[in-house]
């Protein structure tokens, strides 16, 4: 009871603290998901026209994501030092597989029946894509992003221990001041932000589930 | 309309599934090409639109060889219908009809047109239009998939198997309603089936295949009576000989009243619009040789008797 009430006494006074925190960790999220979802739709878009890409590419992504994440961290810590720049880097290869793997799923499990009917109807290349083939892809694509942002709030609590900024500065300086309530405060914001966040997304699927069955 | 000139095709190399194949299909028929599963029906439906390109050979589409069309220009010339009728399940029926529209870049006010035009002639309310595929039956779906197919105005229309997964009753109700849009529009029609009946049904033309090969081609008549090869005459056989009686009507065959016999004395009839199954079963059913025969407005027009079938001519 003490622990939860200092909890909460921390939160209240350190308020522009941790806010400020939230805010560091939610542009640092945000950027590496916006890099995240352009990048990773555009390579399931491309490799799903090849099989052998395919397989290499998720092959690649695969191996990438086995990798430990204080590993990834250290080993670009090497390349492009510390800061912000790193943990993008880092974020972006770890978030990639969920999306790349996804849009690459969806797109070629559209059933051949439709993708006949629209290639015999004429439609170019690109219209069976933008017309047909991505809207159909496209819950399963957003079902991968989902995971993909839940993962990349949750692994920017880690960017802190490479110089970067967001609440993973609170969970680092609890651990090394032994000062539990703010490694705990820390810890619940980014759970919470990556909850709502997960939230908002789950709304946004379900809405284009209930169109495209 | 359409030309092959000793087309081959073969996916792999010694296996062929078009041999050495010639073929004409003119404006306005309506060609059925029937055959066992794997003796190239498809493959050479798939042909005439360019989903499959062939080996050897010429073809020839609107008096244009084939290599000369661009292969979209090309498809968008050809309505097709499929078996698992394809619908977009992301999209209304209204955008699903409209879709050859819509890839052409067509006004929205003309594709709202079109759809709501398309949807009539096939035989469903407008307030279909804004339903999703899967809020429909079977065989709606298939009214769809033939309206999506006419949304460009194709003068050809390539259907391959379109009621195969449509349930015996509904199919019959199709099969109606296709003769009938062949008949209103003045389209060229190559459909595939596997179905004899379907076959003696539909077609103008009647192509029977086996291994690549055309075995046997003509009208209706030709193909149930004067079949010139083996395996068209097993293959169609019986079967379509009673298909053949099912759909040439009695009107077809009316005579007059035997010499001696007065319309008066006849006490069974049937309609001249009624299939020559129908006379032939009450002739038999009653132990009669003659039965009258009606119009629709019930006026008296002849009589029926066995012997009349001798007056189809051929």
């Amino acid at each position: 009871m003490e622990f939860i009430k200092n909890l909460g006494e921390l939160l209240k006074t350190r308020s522009d603290f941790f806010i400020e925190l939230l805010l560091q960790h939610l542009v640092l999220s945000l950027i590496a998901i916006v890099i995240i979802t352009v990048v990773g739709v555009t390579t399931g878009v491309l490799i799903a026209k090849s099989q052998k890409a395919a397989s290499v590419v998720i092959g690649l992504t695969n191996v990438l994501y086995t990798i430990p994440s204080i590993a990834m961290f250290g080993f670009f810590v090497s390349i492009t030092g510390i800061g912000n720049t790193t943990a993008i880097i880092a974020l972006v290869i770890y978030g990639l597989l969920p999306v790349i793997r996804n849009t690459y799923v969806g797109l070629t499990e559209v059933d051949d029946q439709i993708l006949e009917a629209a290639v015999g109807m004429g439609s170019t290349p690109w219209q069976l894509l933008s017309k047909i083939q991505f809207p159909l892809a496209l819950p399963v694509i957003i079902a991968g992003i989902r995971s993909m942002v839940v993962m990349t709030i949750a692994l920017a609590g880690i960017a802190s221990f490479i110089g970067a900024g967001g609440l993973g500065v609170a969970i680092w300086r609890g651990i090394t001041t032994n000062f539990d309530e703010m490694t705990v405060a820390g810890s619940l914001l980014v759970a919470l932000l990556a909850f709502v966040a997960d939230g908002i997304l789950g709304i946004i699927e379900k809405r284009l589930l209930r169109r495209t069955k | 309309m359409i030309e092959f000139r000793d087309v081959s095709q073969q996916y792999q190399a010694g296996k062929p599934i078009i041999r050495h194949l010639s073929l004409t299909v003119s404006q306005g028929e309506f060609v059925v090409l029937i055959g066992p599963s794997g003796c190239g029906k498809t493959t050479l439906l798939k042909m005439m639109n360019g989903l499959i390109k062939p080996d050897s050979g010429e073809i020839r589409i609107k008096g244009k060889e084939l290599k000369a069309w661009d292969p979209i220009t090309l498809k968008r010339n050809i309505g097709y219908v499929i078996q698992q009728v394809g619908l977009f399940p992301h999209l209304t029926i209204e955008k699903n009809i409209a879709y050859a529209l819509d890839i052409q870049k067509a006004s929205e006010t003309v594709k709202k047109e079109r759809a709501r035009e398309l949807i009539q002639l096939v035989g469903l309310e407008e307030n279909y239009l804004a339903k999703y595929p899967n809020e429909l039956s079977g065989g709606q779906k298939q009214r769809v998939g033939i309206a999506r197919a006419l949304a460009a105005d194709p003068e050809i229309i390539l259907m391959d198997e379109p009621l195969g997964a449509v349930d015996q009753i509904n199919r019959g109700v199709l099969q109606d309603e296709i003769i009938r849009i062949y008949q209103t529009l003045n389209k060229t029609i190559v459909f595939v089936t596997h179905d004899i009946e379907e076959a003696i049904k539909l077609g103008t033309k009647i192509v029977v295949m086996n291994q690549g090969e055309i075995m046997e081609m003509g009208s209706r008549d030709a193909i149930v009576f004067h079949s010139k090869s083996h395996f068209a005459d097993d293959f169609i056989g019986n079967k379509g000989f009673l298909s053949y009686l099912n759909i040439v009507k009695i009107e077809q065959v009316v005579c007059p009243f035997n010499g001696n016999v007065s319309e008066k004395e006849i006490t069974l009839w049937v309609s001249a619009a009624d299939p020559l199954i129908v006379g032939i079963r009450i002739c038999l059913e009653n132990g009669v040789n003659q039965i009258g025969v009606r119009d629709g407005a019930g006026q008296v027009v002849g009589a029926f008797d066995l012997g009349c079938l001798s007056r189809l001519k051929f």
